[in-house]
């Protein structure tokens, strides 16, 4: 009996603790035209060409503006451009500004921002790390102003290129994360210490939010920009959170979350049904263009392009699908899911352990062999598809030897060539040209150590190409060969498993969130 | 006193430098440099990777990069982030506010939870209050951080929905002590559980010790009264070990921190060595190792000094 008095004391303590700490924390005030978006973890800088984080871009594309909004679909709409052409010979593009676009500070957006922007992500003296966003532009990095990009008046942009150039690739691949920024502020600090400004700790952009407060690693608070070019928004305020995964759900059901940020703030698999049974929630599984893959270190002399082949043919794709992912997903045997436009069924070779055991046989494979499965840690589905790709190749007769490591060790593993099979994951992109990159002989990301250019020369070519039957029979080759050489054998498209509260609407364009911009302008408070 | 001061922190010198050494040599031997992060991107080249390595000196030899910080640090700089370009005491400045909260909201807690539910247990040994306290310290000792916290949130955020999930504040706009003290409950909690299961074992076994000294008999047979015997006499002396174990509490909070911070997204100092080591920020790595070495050892120097207090017969020569 004392005990249960004392559960019973304890219990109420917390109660009454709870009631005193949350009604003199005033949780209600102004909650209702409040927007709050869950990121699981936080964003690096706030400087648009200093940053490669997927979390700085959810801040960025807030507080600053692209030239296009960009959509899974492999089309694009208008942001700060109104509209865009390219010249016949492809090599001009020529593009118009929203005359209603302002900064917050109320000055115009004017042509000779832009012109700024592509300066600073060019030039040799600020060595951005975005640098190379721009280089399919005329004079790219020869010195700080000698890229072809220049105002023809205050709302128009002539961008020359070094060659002709595939619009879409133009948009997709090389401008998506080149963020506007305002010369009247900049334009007079030196290029040297131009990182080294206070205006990076509270910038003043063109986007639909206006960066108003942060605590660091925990949140960024917004205002709207009510006199957004695009469109006003309906709400008030926006708050970005970090939350970790574990909690997203909890956060979704205690009203504590909205909207969660796309694919870099998915549900866990493990939470997705209690998920869908939340009254509160809109929950959608959307097929993504990012996809997992296995790199095959092509430059170890064992891995012939045969024994790659039985390798790429000997995993149970369908396995990790319905296994690990639940259905919520795809098998992957290119860059390219199955309804991808530029998608090629020549890569199929589905799951043929009996024909890989053949080829292993041709090629003299040696059985006591053990290979190097590099595995990077932080993605359960990822870490555990190793193990049945392990399984699947021990079937055929390959040993291996899982070795797990943190990302940064991982890749450093990659790229230095120490390894034999590695998982590595693709954001993807609508746009074909999106992995040829990863096939450049002489890159970083050249992670399968290839000395062939083949791939990479007919891959490449397709942003050359301008025609849609003109770039499909280039990426149909370049599929080709990916399945010929098999530097990487791919894995599984992985649903983003999205969810909001049903007191925010609009939200129609969840699965875009892959291309690291959302139509926050759009979204309304329905209760 | 002042010249024993002056010898341990004589002593904490050298003791420090070997903890920067050690930190430094143990991160710059891991494979992968903050370039492999910073390059992650498609976009990025050799030729671009080539000029950042040599503006962080990453191209010099180790010895000559942990030379160059360690003058850095003697000038009173702690260098310049990798990740956020800010002046690493600027991202420490900003999350030791909310570690230090957390840290000493825990250890205050803890104390007051475990030293009353210690002493009872050892006065009353076998009543039902001993059984109830031994089995919230097995229960407190036994559980790992992430799992109580999952629990918690799971139990007080969903369930019960009276606290928060994490985050130090609601998105109300508005921002006070009560919101604050609110989002602050759940993790101080889950941080306290390990410190309150061992700090009632520690306390119980220390006050049954010294229940059997002839000191205390003497006391009783002289017919002084219960609390008496158990405040001034028992308990003081009692105090001793329990303050070693306070001492060694402090690093295992700022550890256990880190943890705790992730599950509840509180900003300070754990979550952000989570990052820098995720991103492999040396400077911050080291800013932050700096910190906690320095706490932790003026932390082990302020016990030593309080042992003086409470046991006349220790002096430090």
């Amino acid at each position: 009996m004392k005990g249960r008095s004392f559960v019973r004391k304890a219990l109420l303590f917390v109660l009454v603790l709870s009631m005193i700490t949350s009604v003199t924390g005033a949780t209600l005030a102004n909650g209702n035209q409040t927007i709050t978006m869950a990121m699981v973890a936080a964003w690096d800088n706030l400087i648009p060409f200093d940053t490669t984080s997927s979390y700085s871009d959810v801040v960025l594309d807030l507080i600053f503006d692209k030239l296009v909004y960009l959509k899974q679909n492999g089309t694009y709409e208008p942001r700060l451009a109104t509209a865009w052409e390219m010249s016949e010979d492809n090599t001009v593009l020529t593009v118009t500004l929203n005359e209603n676009a302002k900064w917050h500070d109320g000055e115009p957006v004017t042509a000779h921002d832009v012109v700024f922007s592509m300066q600073i992500y060019s030039s040799p003296t600020v060595a951005a790390v975005r640098q190379n966003n721009v280089s399919p532009f005329a004079g790219f990095a020869e010195t700080d102003d000698s890229i072809q990009v220049r105002a023809l008046d205050d709302h128009t942009v002539e961008f020359t290129l070094a060659q002709p150039t595939n619009i879409d690739f133009l948009f997709f691949t090389k401008l998506r994360d080149i963020y506007i920024m305002p010369k009247h502020l900049l334009g007079d600090l030196p290029l040297e210490s131009i990182r080294e400004s206070d205006y990076w700790r509270s910038p003043i952009g063109s986007g639909p939010a206006i960066y108003q407060s942060q605590i660091s690693g925990e949140r960024m608070e917004f205002k709207a920009n009510k006199d957004y070019h695009v469109k006003s928004p309906s709400w008030d305020r926006f708050v970005l959170r970090v939350v970790a995964t574990p909690n997203l759900l909890s956060g979704l059901m205690n009203n504590e979350i909205d909207v969660l940020a796309g694919n870099i703030a998915a549900l866990q698999l493990s939470d997705w049904d209690m998920a869908q049974r939340q009254s509160n929630l809109v929950t959608e599984s959307t097929p993504t263009v990012g996809y997992q893959y296995m790199a095959i270190n092509t430059s170890k002399e064992y891995l012939t392009p045969g024994v790659r082949q039985a390798i790429n043919m000997a995993i149970n794709r369908e396995a990790i699908v319905q296994g690990l992912l639940r259905g919520q997903g795809e098998a992957a045997f290119g860059p390219f899911s199955k309804d991808h436009l530029y998608y090629n069924d020549v890569v199929n070779v589905g799951f043929n352990p009996e024909e890989a055991k053949k080829i292993l046989a041709e090629e003299g494979w040696d059985s006591s062999r053990e290979l190097i499965f590099s595995v990077p840690t932080g993605n359960t589905v990822r870490e555990m598809s190793a193990v049945i790709i392990q399984q699947n190749l021990l079937e055929i007769g390959i040993k291996t030897r899982i070795v797990s490591a943190d990302f940064a060790t991982h890749l450093n593993r990659v790229r230095e060539s120490n390894y034999d099979l590695g998982l590595i994951g693709s954001g993807g992109s609508p746009d074909p040209s999106e992995a040829v990159i990863n096939f450049k002989p002489d890159h970083i990301n050249n992670f399968a150590q290839l000395s062939d250019w083949s791939i990479y020369n007919t891959g490449s070519a397709g942003e050359q190409a301008f025609s849609f039957e003109d770039r499909k029979e280039h990426y149909d080759k370049y599929q080709e060969l990916l399945v010929e050489q098999v530097p990487f054998s791919f894995l599984y498209f992985a649903n983003n498993l999205f969810a909001h509260n049903t007191r925010v609407g609009n939200i129609v364009d969840s699965e875009d969130y892959s291309q690291l911009n959302r139509d926050v302008w759009n979204w309304t408070i329905v209760k | 006193m002042l010249k024993f001061v002056g010898k341990r922190l004589l002593i904490a010198i050298p003791t420090f430098i070997g903890i920067t050494i050690l930190v430094y040599v143990l991160s710059s031997l891991a494979p992968g440099t903050p370039l492999e992060m910073i390059f992650s991107d498609p976009h990025a080249t050799a030729e671009q990777m080539e000029v950042l390595r040599q503006r962080y000196g990453l191209d010099q030899p180790v010895v000559v990069q942990y030379f160059n910080w360690l003058k850095q640090l003697l000038s009173g700089n702690l260098g310049i982030s990798y990740r956020t370009g800010n002046l690493v005491w600027v991202d420490i400045a900003e999350r030791v506010g909310p570690t230090l909260l957390l840290t000493f909201s825990s250890l205050t807690f803890s104390l007051l939870v475990a030293l009353p539910l210690g002493i009872i247990s050892a006065y009353r040994p076998y009543s039902i209050w001993d059984y109830i306290s031994s089995a919230l310290s097995f229960v407190g000792a036994a559980m790992p951080n992430f799992f109580a916290g999952l629990v918690f949130v799971y139990l007080f955020s969903v369930k019960l929905n009276i606290f928060p999930s994490g985050g130090m504040y609601d998105s109300s706009g508005t921002r006070s002590l009560g919101m604050l003290l609110h989002h602050l409950i759940l993790p101080m909690l889950v941080l306290s559980i390990q410190q309150v299961g061992s700090l009632i074992r520690q306390t119980r076994g220390s006050m049954l010790e010294v229940q059997q000294e002839d000191y205390i008999r003497t006391a009783r047979s002289k017919g002084l009264f219960e609390s008496v015997i158990l405040f001034r006499h028992a308990l003081q002396n009692a105090f001793i070990p329990i303050v070693t174990r306070i001492g060694l509490m402090i690093p295992f909070l700022f550890g256990g921190a880190v943890v705790t911070e992730q599950i509840f997204a509180w900003p300070g100092l754990g979550s952000l060595m989570v990052l820098a080591i995720n991103s492999r920020d040396y400077p911050v790595i080291m800013g932050i190792t700096v910190f906690i070495a320095a706490a932790v050892l003026v932390g082990n120097i302020v016990i030593d000094l309080i042992y003086c207090l409470l046991d006349p017969k220790i002096r430090y020569e």
